[in-house]
């Protein structure tokens, strides 16, 4: 097993000992006061980056820890077999349900496996078996954590796999398909007035999204860009679902009034104004500023296999 | 008044201009993603979440997976949606207080009533609690425990295939349950709080994804992950906390109009059975459980049809969950999608690296030309087709299990008849 941590004591032995009793680690999971204050130790650290905090907030942040399963993550990272025991059959098969409800059932074995792995600690790091459970500190539920690491990897893969748009719904793409079969396929097919008409739209619509505040921005997103439900955006915003109904159509509507009013004051008549949202919503490319400055437009970039690199990679 | 078109055209405005978000320095860590979900932040702290959130869009999609994956957790049978609902219904207490209330003043006036019941002085009012519950619990309710009993005995029986549990040296019980008890809801109290966004450890490969890259890791983790030891588990501490974990667990809530459409992204997950069978040794306990918790044999759950393309290293891979994958390194690692949420695809054919086209069950048939974007095509019979074969995006014939073959030649829009297979078992 680890040894402790030699840190300057940021979180007092005895205060270890009082948050393990009330963690109630079964005593076969061997789990000492000493490992439990390195991991309480690294918890605060990780929470109080850039300067300490006084003793009244980190008391006030340890007492708000998942102390359990911190224990267990530190008995597990420090390789007990019974604590691994227990992990395996409490977590392991929400790790695999997880994994098939991300990443689908081809995809979630692979998923869950490579981040099993990672947790038990196959990799060395100066001669000290490195586990994924150091870097639980707590904050949330274990599952929790589990469930946005794999979240989190899933979504990465996505995006350096194929380019974010993917992720939008069906109806939209046969939206695009069936815009490209009408013959409006490609930017080189609008012509110039058309292509400013989009970038101002572009413009005006960014502005006015900037002016809006996080919580309305971040209500608009998991709706129009995530997709999420009404339910599941008020499960994240910690609102009814009939609040999100209501504040999202509050938001939309400031939002079309304040662009149609952007647009008009450009001098834009009623059907222009239409047929700008019409054009962005058929082909909306991602920059559309580069298409305005080259003549010819400029095809997206691809990797060797063809599939288009994200702006992230 | 708007046009619908109009509403849909700034709909997809929206949706492509939210969606172009690329991340943002200091994303989202694991750490603080999960305790965001479980709203677990300081109130400042979430605020900062906000606005992150709001600009990025890698943070932003990995926590709206995160609350799939979630929802589909806990979205639990039907009977036990139905039963803790009614019981914790306002207006169904209410009315009950009500009828209680009056029936306790008309037991006690009339004077009749103290010499039927020799009861204690509360018994009446015992007595007609039990009738008002049974004359205003819904029909629908069974009277079965509640769900996190029903879980934790499921998650008994799974592990009561390890090895028996030893008492806990040094455990209280009252300890345990104390310290196993479910965490309030909301954040703790506001505090000074610092920037604490942290990038993942770089040492660990957390941009690498979760499949690419790690199919060795995968299979080394798989064997040696399996600790070789004979001790015990702590089923009591385990009970415990499974008890807290699910009675935190946010209620499932009704879904809006839109789950339909996000069934493509995060498909439902199967039903956890109940225990998972004796096993002599623990390798097969482990096996029992995965198989328990996953709904299906394992055979089922791999078996898969691969299907080659010109390029030896660019594969396509169809199960019968209804996904489509696709390989360009020879299949160590495979990206996709789910095609046919019926899970009914049966055969595909593979004319070039990024066409391919699927077949399915009631004529379904989908087809792809760009390895990204898939397309259902209309139906040439409502039988199942069982076989396909096809020359480029435009041109393929399918089979049927009848016999029957069809031929498109514009990608799936019109079919021709063409007569039947000499042998409809191999078409």
């Amino acid at each position: 097993m680890k040894s402790p941590e030699a840190t300057t004591q940021i979180v007092p032995l005895e205060t270890a000992h009082r948050l393990l009793d009330r963690a109630a680690a079964p005593g076969e999971w061997n789990l000492s006061a000493e490992q439990f204050q390195a991991a309480l130790e690294r918890s605060v650290r990780s929470r109080f980056t850039e300067s300490p905090g006084n003793s009244s907030s980190v008391a006030s942040y340890l007492a708000a820890l998942h102390l359990s399963d911190l224990a267990l993550a530190c008995a597990c990272s420090a390789g007990d077999p019974c604590a691994w025991d227990f992990f395996v059959a409490q977590y392991r098969p929400e790790l695999f349900r997880a994994a098939r409800a991300i990443a689908g059932e081809a995809n979630a074995r692979e998923l869950a496996d490579s981040l099993y792995a990672e947790l038990y600690g196959l990799r060395e790091s100066g001669g000290v078996r490195a586990s994924l459970l150091d870097y639980f500190h707590g904050r949330s539920k274990l599952a929790t954590w589990l469930r946005a690491i794999l979240a989190q990897r899933h979504v990465d893969a996505l995006r350096r796999a194929r380019r974010t748009e993917s992720l939008d719904d069906r109806g939209d793409t046969e939206c695009a398909a069936a815009a490209v079969e009408r013959g409006k396929s490609s930017p080189a097919s609008i012509d110039p007035e058309r292509l400013r008409h989009l970038a101002i739209l572009q413009a005006i619509l960014q502005t006015t999204l900037d002016a809006l505040s996080p919580r309305d921005r971040l209500r608009l997103a998991y709706y129009y860009a995530e997709g999420l439900t009404l339910a599941e955006i008020g499960k994240l915003t910690g609102e009814h679902e009939a609040t999100v109904s209501r504040k999202l159509e509050r938001t939309r509507r400031g939002l079309r009034a304040e662009i149609d009013r952007a647009l008009r004051a450009r001098k834009l008549s009623d059907a222009q104004v239409e047929l700008c949202y019409e054009i962005a919503r058929d082909e909306w490319p991602f920059d559309l500023t580069a298409h305005l400055e080259a003549p010819e437009p400029t095809p997206a970039k691809a990797d060797g296999n063809g599939f288009q690199v994200s702006e992230v990679d | 008044m708007r046009s619908r078109e109009e509403n849909e055209a700034f709909a997809g405005l929206l949706r492509r201009s939210l969606s172009e978000e690329g991340p943002r320095a200091g994303c989202l860590d694991p750490e603080l993603l999960a305790a965001y979900f479980d709203r677990s932040l300081a109130a400042s702290e979430a605020e900062r979440c906000d606005v992150h959130l709001s600009r990025c869009a890698r943070c932003r999609q990995g926590l709206a997976t995160l609350a799939r994956a979630g929802q589909s957790r806990e979205a639990p049978a039907p009977q036990q949606e139905s039963a803790r609902p009614w019981l914790l219904d306002w207006r169904w207490l209410t009315a009950a207080a009500a009828v209680v209330a009056v029936a306790t003043v008309w037991a006690i006036g009339r004077p009749e009533s103290s010499t039927k019941v020799a009861a204690p002085a509360n018994a009446p009012l015992v007595a007609m609690t039990r009738q008002t519950q049974q004359a205003t619990s819904p029909a629908k309710v069974e009277p079965e425990k509640p769900a996190r009993v029903m879980a934790r005995d499921k998650l008994s029986r799974a592990k009561s295939a390890l090895p028996g549990p030893e008492a806990a040296p040094g455990e209280t019980g009252g300890g345990a349950a104390k310290s196993f008890a479910p965490r309030a809801d909301g954040p703790p109290a506001d505090e000074t709080a610092t920037r604490a966004f942290e990038k993942f450890p770089p040492e660990t490969p957390a941009g690498s994804g979760g499949g690419s890259g790690a199919v060795g890791g995968a299979v080394a983790g798989s064997a040696a992950a399996e600790p070789k030891v004979e001790s015990s588990g702590a089923v009591r501490a385990g009970e415990s906390q499974t008890d807290a974990q699910l009675s935190a667990a946010p209620q499932a809530v009704p879904v809006g109009p839109r789950t339909k459409q996000r069934e493509t992204i995060a498909p439902q997950s199967q039903p956890t059975p109940g225990a998972a069978g004796p096993a002599a040794t623990r390798a097969s306990a482990y096996q029992a459980i995965e198989a328990a918790a996953a709904g299906q044999t394992l055979e089922q759950r791999t078996s898969e049809t691969v299907i080659d393309t010109p390029n030896p290293s660019v594969k396509w891979r169809i199960s019968k969950a209804g996904f489509v994958e696709r390989t360009e390194d020879g299949g160590a690692t495979w990206f996709g999608e789910e095609v046919d949420e019926n899970g009914s695809l049966l055969a595909a054919s593979a004319p070039d690296q990024k066409t391919c086209w699927a077949v399915g069950r009631q004529g379904a048939v989908y087809v792809t030309k760009d390895a990204r974007t898939w397309r259902k095509t209309t139906a040439p019979t409502d039988a199942d087709l069982v076989a396909v074969a096809a020359r480029n995006e435009s041109l393929a014939m399918v089979t049927a299990a009848d016999g029957r073959r069809f031929l498109t030649r514009d990608g799936g829009k019109k079919w021709k008849p063409l007569g039947s297979s000499p042998d409809s078992n191999h078409p």
